[in-house]
């Protein structure tokens, strides 16, 4: 015979083990692991990233924001990031690249893409970023602009995982210097060029 | 009673997302310095999407309760009324940043965003110089030890070359109304912060 007791619950009881959940008490919220890395550069100083068509580039990811993943970063040549625990992951992504007119072009533009490639798994598009396409007709000259490259996509590995941020750029017309992010240099702040937001959710 | 659900546990997940919003068709109350470089605006933020952090705003700041860790991901316009009467080879840009400032401790650059860049100053068939916007964003955790108000803070600078001598510099914004046929309201700074760890 079963000995399970049940409850009546009124909803004064729920609200009240709803609000000890929710609320800044001692079960607080789930721990939720995550890591932010990003390429960085000083002050003033420009990515060194440059792009050739087709060719799925690095991005420097030299930098961790934040990591409670224990996420470990190869740093040059490979610029490799491996994720050392099993689980389903959201990846956020976002990088910039640099267009600009190096002699006369009336008509200069560029397409983007940004991959994640699992490098344990030889996966080129394992997560693959939104379509983004730059072009813009100039009346007789070009300046730099950095234009935001984005992606979304959650994945589950069963093993500890190598992964890298890469991104193609191709030019669309005209023949424009392409390269990862033209500095700002505002108030001597370390120059971002690429983020990578990785979250555990299971 | 709406619970959301992670799933890496039972409780419920402690996020909000705020916005600097106006009415349909109004532009955004920010304006930069169109002359000066390197001054910090902060947006101004005035409404609460969802909260189950227990948020509270009060324009331009808003305030976290408690201790924690927390992640935040931010997006924010801005834009550019051009004033310049371009000349051969002249071309304009505006650079900008977001910034977290931490108003309780006066501490600047909690967080910094990515190096953006707006469109380029452009001009149409008619010899008309076009508005031109942007968006920063600003990725990144950060942790507090008590109940902490913050401001999110922009930075846009202007960069132009051989444009009518004395220059024009342009009317700078913190967004423009997107003119749809809707009447939904304008949104021009978006916010999601979520408690990832009590730990700090």
């Amino acid at each position: 015979m079963s000995s399970v007791k049940t409850r009546k619950l009124d909803i004064s009881t729920i609200l009240a083990v709803d609000k000890a959940q929710t609320g800044s008490g001692a079960t607080g919220p789930p721990v939720v692991g995550s890591a932010i890395i990003r390429e960085i550069q000083p002050a003033g100083v420009g990515s060194s990233v440059s792009f050739s068509s087709n060719v799925r580039t690095l991005r420097q990811m030299n930098d961790i924001q934040f990591n409670s993943l224990n996420i470990t970063l190869s740093g040059t040549p490979n610029w490799t990031i491996t994720i050392p625990t099993e689980g389903t992951y959201s990846f956020y992504a976002r990088s910039m690249f640099l267009i600009y007119r190096p002699s006369s072009n009336y008509l200069i533009g560029a397409n983007s893409k940004l991959f994640i490639r699992n490098e344990t798994l030889g996966l080129d598009n394992w997560i693959v970023g939104d379509s983004i396409i730059n072009q813009y007709r100039l009346v007789d000259d070009s300046g730099p602009n950095n234009i935001c490259v984005e992606l979304n996509g959650i994945q589950t590995i069963t093993t500890p995982t190598t992964i890298s941020l890469r991104q193609v750029c191709n030019a669309n017309a005209g023949i424009p210097v392409l390269t990862g992010g033209g500095a700002v240099n505002i108030l001597s702040s370390p120059e971002v060029y690429a983020t990578l937001q990785i979250t555990r959710i299971a | 009673m709406s619970i959301v659900k992670t799933q890496l546990g039972s409780q419920e997940s402690q996020t909000a997302v705020l916005r600097e919003t106006t009415a349909f068709g109004v532009p955004s109350t920010i304006t930069f310095p169109a002359d000066t470089d390197n001054i910090r605006v902060s947006r101004n933020i005035n409404d609460i999407q969802y909260n189950t952090l227990g948020i509270t705003v009060e324009s331009p700041n808003f305030t976290i309760p408690g201790s924690g860790t927390f992640e935040i991901v931010a997006r924010s316009n801005f834009s550019a009324t051009w004033q310049v009467v371009t000349t051969s080879g002249s071309w304009g840009v505006v650079k900008s940043r977001l910034y977290l400032r931490n108003e309780t401790d006066n501490l600047n650059n909690v967080l910094i965003g990515d190096s953006c860049f707006g469109e380029q100053m452009q001009i149409d068939v008619n010899s008309r110089v076009l508005p031109t916007q942007g968006v920063a964003p600003l990725t990144g955790v950060f942790t507090q030890s008590k109940t902490t108000t913050y401001s999110l803070q922009q930075i846009c600078n202007t960069q132009f070359q051989n444009v009518r001598v004395p220059p024009l510099y342009p009317a700078k914004s913190g967004g423009t109304p997107i003119s749809t046929s809707s009447t939904d309201p304008e949104y021009y700074v978006n916010v999601k912060i979520t408690k990832i760890s009590t730990a700090t």
